[in-house]
């Protein structure tokens, strides 16, 4: 497969502080990279290096990209723009930037795109946006360059549902003409809609880059049961026999759906009352938590 | 690099400060000269003595007109210290990274930028004072403000690239405009003790202003003998280093 991004051993440090330790990352053309970590694992200091903004303290990194001035875009941290300057002004000036010679109704359009139509003739300052609007404004000046590559540093922070489901779709739409993305987001169950590998990251290290197909491989299912009334002795007697764990007093969790069902038989056969019996998937959430050490669930 | 400096240069002539700043640039010289006329100093200007004929000498206050401590020169320090740090205070640097242009380009770009807006500023704040003053107490040699004229403006753009250099390190705004007030009223009181022993004649006085010529834009010294090819030559020379040292700087600082 085609490599857009690597990183070799890629570190940083701010004054004591190690935020990046020898980060290997592998970003292929068309991946949609759901980038996880807690709050300081060093999502945005990656982001920062790759966009040149920061340098590298060791290690590189490589763009397998075109020379050309808005071949990547991208969101870093929150929104940054000329404050006294209204919308079009803004993608104005950006356009101005990157040297293209685009009209305003050609702006107007991106304007219309990310779900600002109402600022088409508004002189309301940048200023007195929203965060959300903001964020819509980002998103219109990164695709001002039709970018090959976007980098999305908590892009759905700010965003209404209405406005959350737009960008997700805007992602997708993107990502369908041939857009790599890399995505820093706190929300997984959003990034488990649109991401096509993850990376994990936490206290600065990789610690795992998986593609969607091998995640949910390896992700774990189990099926629940619970029970009326708290697990006791006449209960692990007669599932002596099966493999299962107390998840909890009253929830007992099966590895295979075959065993749940026994189970159930032979519960239902002696009269202990059995509120629920579910098979449940490990989310991207619950992987992601075990992987960093904080594992909860069965 | 040059797409960086259009879209720059576009931007602040397409904003309103430039032009504030040039209406006041020709408010400030006429209002100094209604009060001349008013006042009749004009015509009493011989009978006050020798120190009033040197300072109320068309040529002298041409090249206070460049003071950057007073009127309309601090005003403009602020303005653009405002301007250059406004970059990083909204963070607008991260774009034009990210857009893929180069820390030479982003700092060459910005001085330059800076340089333009106060070569335009300064411009007419200065030829308003020429042309009211020489009404008011007639016209000097041409050449006189001609050397004036190419001291103040290299030493004008040695202080905005030192202020251009330090908003990249500082990335901010008090630390730059602080540093520069500082640096220039300490080097001021130094060279006003040195000037008043002996008129600025002596030894002292010529190797300090050999060091620094942009004392010569301060009041005190405009009355002394200019070296104008030297202070112009050594301002070009600041320039040339100080533009490096802010290359070199720019790519090995991290942004925010």
């Amino acid at each position: 497969m085609d490599i857009i991004l690597q990183t070799n051993n890629l570190s940083k440090r701010f004054k004591n502080k190690l935020a990046l330790k020898n980060v290997n990352m592998t970003i292929y053309r068309g991946d949609i990279y759901g980038f996880v970590g807690e709050n300081g694992a060093g999502k945005s200091t990656l982001i920062r290096l790759v966009t040149n903004i920061l340098r590298p303290s060791t290690g590189s990194y490589s763009l397998n990209l075109p020379k050309r001035l808005g071949v990547v875009g991208a969101i870093v941290e929150s929104p940054a723009f000329h404050p006294g300057l209204n919308a079009l002004q803004n993608l104005r000036y950006q356009s101005d930037l990157l040297g293209y010679k685009k009209t305003d109704e050609e702006l107007l359009v991106l304007l219309d795109k990310v779900g600002l139509e109402e600022q088409r003739n508004s002189k309301k300052v940048v200023k007195n946006f929203s965060l959300g609007m903001k964020q819509r404004l980002s998103i219109a000046v990164t695709l001002l360059s039709n970018p090959e590559f976007i980098l999305l540093d908590e892009p759905m922070n700010g965003l209404d549902p209405a406005g959350i489901k737009e960008m997700r779709d805007l992602i997708l739409e993107l990502n369908r003409k041939g857009t790599t993305f890399l995505i820093s987001s706190h929300i997984l169950t959003e990034l488990d809609k649109v991401a096509t590998r993850y990376g994990f990251i936490s206290h600065g290290e990789l610690v795992e880059e998986i593609s969607v197909r091998d995640l949910h491989k390896k992700a774990k299912s189990y099926t629940e049961v619970k029970l009326g009334s708290e697990v006791n002795a006449k209960v692990r007697e007669l599932l002596s026999g099966l493999n299962f764990k107390e998840a909890s007093a009253t929830t007992l969790h099966f590895a295979t759906v075959a065993e749940a069902q026994n189970a159930l038989k032979l519960l239902v056969a002696n009269d202990i009352s059995v509120t629920s019996f579910e098979e449940i998937h490990e989310t991207i959430e619950d992987y992601y938590l075990q992987k960093i050490n904080k594992g909860v669930g069965a | 690099m040059k797409k960086l400096l259009i879209a720059d240069l576009r931007r602040i002539f397409k904003g309103k400060g430039i032009y504030v700043l040039m209406i006041l640039g020709f408010i400030f010289p006429a209002i100094s000269a209604l009060i001349v006329q008013l006042s009749g100093l004009a015509n009493d200007v011989a009978e006050l003595g020798d120190l009033a004929v040197e300072v109320f000498n068309p040529v002298a206050l041409y090249a206070g007109s460049f003071n950057p401590t007073q009127n309309i020169g601090l005003i403009l320090l602020i303005v653009v210290a405002v301007l250059i740090s406004g970059e990083f205070t909204n963070n607008t640097i991260r774009n034009k990274i990210v857009a893929g242009h180069s820390k030479t380009s982003l700092f060459l770009s910005s001085l330059v930028t800076v340089l333009t807006y106060v070569f335009v500023v300064v411009l007419v704040n200065s030829s308003f004072t020429y042309l009211f003053n020489s009404i008011s107490f007639g016209l000097q040699p041409f050449s006189d403000y001609f050397k004036r004229g190419l001291v103040a403006y290299s030493s004008i753009f040695v202080i905005y690239t030192i202020m251009t250099l330090l908003t990249y390190q500082f990335k901010n705004l008090a630390g730059p405009l602080g540093l520069v007030l500082g640096i220039y009223f300490v080097l001021m009181m130094i060279s006003t003790i040195v000037f008043s022993f002996n008129g600025g004649t002596g030894f002292k006085a010529k190797v300090l202003f050999y060091i620094f010529p942009f004392l010569y834009l301060s009041g005190i010294a405009t009355p002394i003998k200019l070296e104008w090819l030297w202070a112009t030559l050594t301002n070009v020379g600041y320039l040339a280093l100080l533009t490096t040292l802010g290359i070199l700087l720019a790519n090995r600082t991290d942004y925010k």
